[in-house]
């Protein structure tokens, strides 16, 4: 394992054009995501975190400043963005978005079906049946493999996102972006979601980056990371880390 | 909601969906349009007309005495007019004569023979005459009636119609060379003075056998009176057609008995009279009338389609986007605003879209109603023009549009404002699926074995997901096709029609005779005609108007009886039934007026016709009274020119009670079509008393130029029709697509390619779009029919029918334009906020 940060953010700003008005979403961030930590990214409405999330996912480029993501600078065209997306990020959202036509094992399915399952031997398998396995095993990994012919009208909003979070997984990325993934649950499956989180970071090796604003849910992190004003205020390592079951909030 | 809040919630909505609301704005406008255009139209027409009735004094009846040479004495004529104007209402008369003549065209040396109707006016002294009168448009009126042989700069001089002087040149100081003996040999010069309009022949019909002839082979000529009295050789005081206007408010009771008593004193007096012909037996005003009342159809029913499916498309365009707003409902009601200020902001959606579209289709629907007015009478001649402005139409018009859009709005907002905020807050359940397998996909599993692949999935669950949306994409894409294809078939129908017109008549050549010939005289010409080495054979046929009649029915029916032999196979008939025939039984009619009098085969039917007492054959001298005799109905057969019925010569021998009767029309198959114009100019330089001589191909280029009007009409309509498609396929596309952009923003994040996306929507939507042309395929069929019904009337009809080629045009042309238009959308996932998309909240 290379022991460079996966993420390496230095001098970005990114300004939205409102009209006449030119507001700064971020201002010269430097920031370092080393390799499998679970980092939190805490700040107030406006402060920029979600800019930040969508700058490393790849969902939007900045205005000035690099990103490297494992050593190479990412891509600002349409194609290598997407390329960035379906291989090395995978994205946990707040309303879940699976696909409600889909079953959860149907939703791992299709990402699976973008990038197809990694064989030992380094190509990619395909096949209907390799793809099948694969999703059930992520599945069964998230605890859902009783569910897994069910629509997610049919699932809680807890097992909804442990689909998502299998479906994240699928594509077997180096880091997962999670905005707000607890902001659509209660307590106790907010709970069961981040010790998902957890988990996928300690059993499968992945870095984690959760956007919040709740600073309970900081305390599970490795990493905290303030911003403030579009600044990144503090980037601390969380000395007092709690397992997700101790959170209150 | 405050006013201003009200306003500036419906301006920002309106903005950020502009593309839709555009779009329904369109649709508003077409409906509108299509509307507040035709009917205003129909009725500058119908007062145009009125106008010239007026202006031109047209006559409210008419009496001709029975052969155009017998003659009235106009002096006593007028003694007798003026003692029943103490007891009738007789406002003014017109003393004329009318006679049908030839007129020779020699086009470097090929014959052209056109048939003129030459009337004699008084107009001594400059003046006008006060029944009948006719507007000169060109040119210079008559200086002075007063025939004098004797002058060495006297000359015949004359004024024809505007369409016959257009067609053929006849510009002032030209010359007309009339057959006035009906020999080619024997023409006399008419100086052309100028051309003119008229209210009589406002439509020019030569007569009820000949409703619409064109201006190549009919034509109007007003000469004075006193050189038509020369030019026959009658005495100064001749005339055989009087023209009568009743004083104002002349019930038709009165003017009726009017005119029998007219008839009675002349026939007293010894004169041979055609029975009195009201106005509106008159070909000209009938047919203008039933002209008139198929645009009066048109314009209730073409519009009122273009309108229906406007407010459809608007309706189902607005209940989506107003669905995609329950979450924005959901908040205004949790925040506390009434359901009565969300119900007045939804109003307020449809008056903003249906005024802009209103009033933007009342602008263009005054513009096509101006064009298609002025077009349409510039390709009759009329006179005078009147244009009104219709502001009730407008308005209502405006009204129906605006309706459209509000009920289109409310519906689905009152479905909102009824729910808890919270319910209102989630998104239209019928837009979140609860999830399941289509029976289809569980088929296909069962048949192949195997699933398919997920993607393929997606599109496959999305086409039932909801069903709402796919049928009215369905929906959409159908009517897109029915407009489409229904229009464009009316066009083919003309077409097929037209087709039929030429194919189904067994001769090359129908030649007219200006009279009624004897029967030696008709054997001679046929026989002169079929020595000709072009000529295969020829045969004698009858036309002559008749009026059909049921027993305890009031209807009638006035058409042209054509009398020919069943083995001549003059005519290909369509019959209705398989047992349909035409012999020496009876009688065949045709389906339209079958339909009028309510008869089919079988029944029996009142012909009405002339009962001769022949007193000499050589030269032919007889008296005649009309009769009616049952005849029965052998066949109902299906034509576009509906008023016609056929005859054998044995019923019609019978019918006027003589066992040799002659014909005024022959039939001439020639050795080969090429043939055609050989054997017309022989006929024109060869056989005496020829009227005309026409080809099927002349025949149905006649039908055709009246189609030309129709035809204005329908181009107008396809517009609409195209326009109206489009901007239904394109609503429904836009919508269609946005509703999913969570999901598709989600995929995208993921890593799909917008490629990948593309191509998923294209798949789902080929599918709906194939469903939505295959099933709108049958339907455009039967608009089709609906539509060209809406063309046929009394003496047409349609026969309908749509190319393949025109259909699979309408529906690649659908089927471009649905895919396009989504596809346009489509791409504009490349440009989407994907965090923005991702965080909307459905469940």
């Amino acid at each position: 394992m290379s022991s460079d940060p996966l993420v390496s953010i230095r001098g970005v700003t990114k300004v939205y054009q409102m009209g006449t008005v030119e507001v700064y979403a971020l201002s010269g961030v430097d920031l370092d995501i080393e390799r499998e930590r679970f980092v939190v990214i805490l700040g107030p409405s406006g402060s920029g975190k979600t800019t930040l999330l969508n700058l490393i996912g790849g969902v939007d480029t900045p205005t000035s400043g690099t990103i490297l993501f494992d050593g190479r600078e990412l891509p600002t065209d349409l194609t290598g963005l997407t390329e960035h997306r379906r291989t090395n990020i995978g994205f946990v959202f707040q309303f879940f978005n699976l696909i409600p036509t889909l079953t959860a094992l149907e939703n791992v399915e299709f990402a699976l079906e973008l990038v197809g399952v990694s064989t030992t031997d380094g190509r990619r398998d395909f096949s209907k049946q390799a793809i099948r396995s694969h999703a059930l095993r992520l599945l069964i990994k998230v605890g859902l493999e009783e569910r897994a012919d069910h629509f997610p009208a049919e699932l809680s909003g807890g097992e909804q996102q442990r689909v998502s979070i299998a479906r994240a997984l699928a594509k077997d990325p180096a880091l997962i972006v999670a905005d707000e993934p607890t902001g659509a649950l209660d307590y106790r499956t907010g709970v069961e979601v981040l010790t998902e989180l957890f988990r996928v970071r300690e059993e499968e090796h992945k870095t984690v980056v959760v956007v919040t604003h709740n600073r309970e849910i900081a305390k599970i992190a490795d990493v905290i990371v303030e911003l403030r004003d579009g600044r990144v205020g503090e980037v601390r390592s969380n000395t007092q880390q709690k397992r997700a079951r101790e959170l209150r909030w | 909601m405050t006013r201003r809040a009200l306003y500036r919630s419906v301006r920002r909505d309106i903005a950020t969906h502009r593309l839709q609301f555009t779009g329904v704005a369109i649709m508003v406008a077409l409906g509108t349009a299509a509307l507040s255009g035709f009917y205003p139209a129909y009725l500058n027409l119908e007062n145009t007309y009125s106008l010239t009735y007026d202006r031109l004094h047209l006559a409210d009846f008419r009496i001709s005495t029975v052969l155009s040479t017998e003659m009235f004495s106009i002096a006593n004529v007028t003694d007798i007019i003026s003692t029943l104007q103490e007891t009738y209402p007789i406002d003014s008369f017109e003393c004329r004569i009318v006679s049908e003549m030839t007129a020779l065209e020699n086009n470097s040396g090929q014959l052209n023979l056109i048939g003129v109707r030459v009337i004699g006016i008084n107009v001594t002294g400059g003046r006008h005459p006060t029944v009948n009168d006719i507007q000169l448009m060109e040119g210079r009126w008559f200086a002075d009636d007063n025939w004098n042989a004797s002058r060495p700069d006297n000359e015949y001089v004359g004024i024809v119609d505007a369409r016959l002087a257009s067609y053929h040149g006849l510009t002032p100081g030209s010359h007309l060379n009339l057959l006035a003996s009906g020999n080619v040999n024997d023409s006399t010069d008419v100086h052309i003075l100028g051309d003119a309009g008229t209210a009589e022949y406002l439509w020019i019909a030569a007569s009820w056998q000949d409703l619409m002839p064109s201006p190549r082979r009919f034509g109007l000529l007003y000469v004075p009176l006193s050189s038509m009295q020369h030019l026959l050789g009658e005495s100064q005081d001749a005339a055989n057609d009087i023209c009568v206007t009743m004083r104002p408010g002349t019930t038709r009771d009165v003017r009726d008995r009017t005119m029998e008593a007219l008839r009675a004193v002349l026939v007293d007096r010894g004169y041979n009279v055609m029975p009195p012909t009201p106005r509106e037996d008159e070909p000209s005003y009938a047919g203008l009338k039933l002209d008139l009342d198929g645009i009066a159809e048109m314009v209730s029913i073409f519009p009122t389609f273009i309108l229906l499916f406007a407010a459809l498309g608007t309706y189902i365009t607005m209940s989506r986007l107003v669905n995609a707003q329950r979450q924005e409902v959901g908040v205004a009601l949790a925040l506390g605003y009434g359901s009565g200020d969300v119900m007045r902001k939804y109003l307020a959606y449809g008056l903003v879209i249906g005024v802009v579209g209103g009033m933007a289709g009342v602008v263009v629907g005054e513009a096509i109603g101006h064009w298609f007015t002025d077009t349409y009478l510039s390709m009759m001649v009329v006179p005078f023009r009147y244009y009104g402005f219709y502001p009730e139409i407008d308005l209502a018009s405006m009204i129906l549009g605006i309706a459209a859009v509000v009920v289109g709005s409310l519906v689905p907002a009152r479905r909102c404002v009824r729910m808890t905020p919270t319910e209102a807050m989630r998104d239209d359940p019928a837009a979140v699926t609860m999830g399941r397998k289509p029976l289809v996909e569980r088929m296909m599993k069962r048949l192949t074995g195997s699933e398919p692949r997920t993607r393929n999935k997606i599109v496959l669950r999305n086409l039932f997901r909801n069903r709402r949306r796919t049928i009215s994409t369905i929906g959409g894409i159908m009517i897109g096709l029915v407009l489409v294809a229904s229009t464009a078939g009316v066009n083919d129908s003309f077409a097929i029609t037209l087709e039929a017109m030429r194919v189904r008549e067994g001769w090359d050549l129908q030649v007219q005779y200006t009279d009624f010939k004897d029967p030696f005289a008709i054997d001679h010409d046929l026989e002169v005609i079929e020595s000709w080495p072009e000529v295969k054979t020829a045969y004698a046929g009858i036309t002559f108007s008749t009026v059909l009649t049921v027993n305890q029915s009031d209807s009638r029916v006035i058409l042209q009886l054509r009398v020919q032999d069943p083995e001549d196979s003059v005519h290909q008939f369509q019959f209705l039934s398989p047992d349909g025939a035409f012999n020496d039984s009876g009688i065949v009619i045709t389906r339209g007026t079958a339909k009028r009098l309510g008869i089919g085969k079988g029944d029996y039917i009142n012909v009405l016709h002339p009962r001769f007492n022949v007193t000499s054959f050589y030269p032919l001298r007889y008296t005649f009274t009309m009769a009616n005799s049952s005849v029965l109905v052998t066949g109902v057969t299906v034509e576009s020119t509906t008023l016609v019925c056929w005859m054998s010569y044995a019923v019609a021998r019978g019918l006027v009670g003589q066992a040799q009767i002659g014909a005024n029309t022959i039939y001439i198959k020639a050795r080969s079509p090429e043939d055609t114009s050989v054997v017309r100019q022989r006929v024109f330089r060869h056989i005496a008393g020829v009227r005309s001589a026409i080809s099927p191909a002349e025949a149905a280029d006649d039908m055709s130029r009246y189609m030309d009007e129709l035809r204005l009409f329908l181009d107008i309509l396809i517009g609409l029709s195209l326009a109206l498609s489009g901007s239904v396929v394109l609503t429904t596309a836009v919508i269609n697509v946005l509703e999913r952009r969570r999901e598709v923003a989600t995929a995208m994040m993921m890593g799909a390619s917008p490629s990948l996306i593309e191509r998923l929507f294209l798949v789902e939507n080929l599918v709906v779009t194939t469903v939505g042309l295959a099933l709108g395929v049958p339907l455009s069929h039967a608009a089709l029919n609906e539509l060209a019904n809406a063309f046929n009337n009394d003496f047409f009809e349609f026969l309908v029918g749509i190319y393949a080629q025109t259909m699979i045009l309408s529906v690649l042309a659908v089927f471009v334009a649905s895919i396009v238009v989504q596809w346009i959308v489509v791409r504009g996932f490349r440009h989407m906020d994907l965090v923005q998309e991702t965080k909307r909240r459905i469940e």
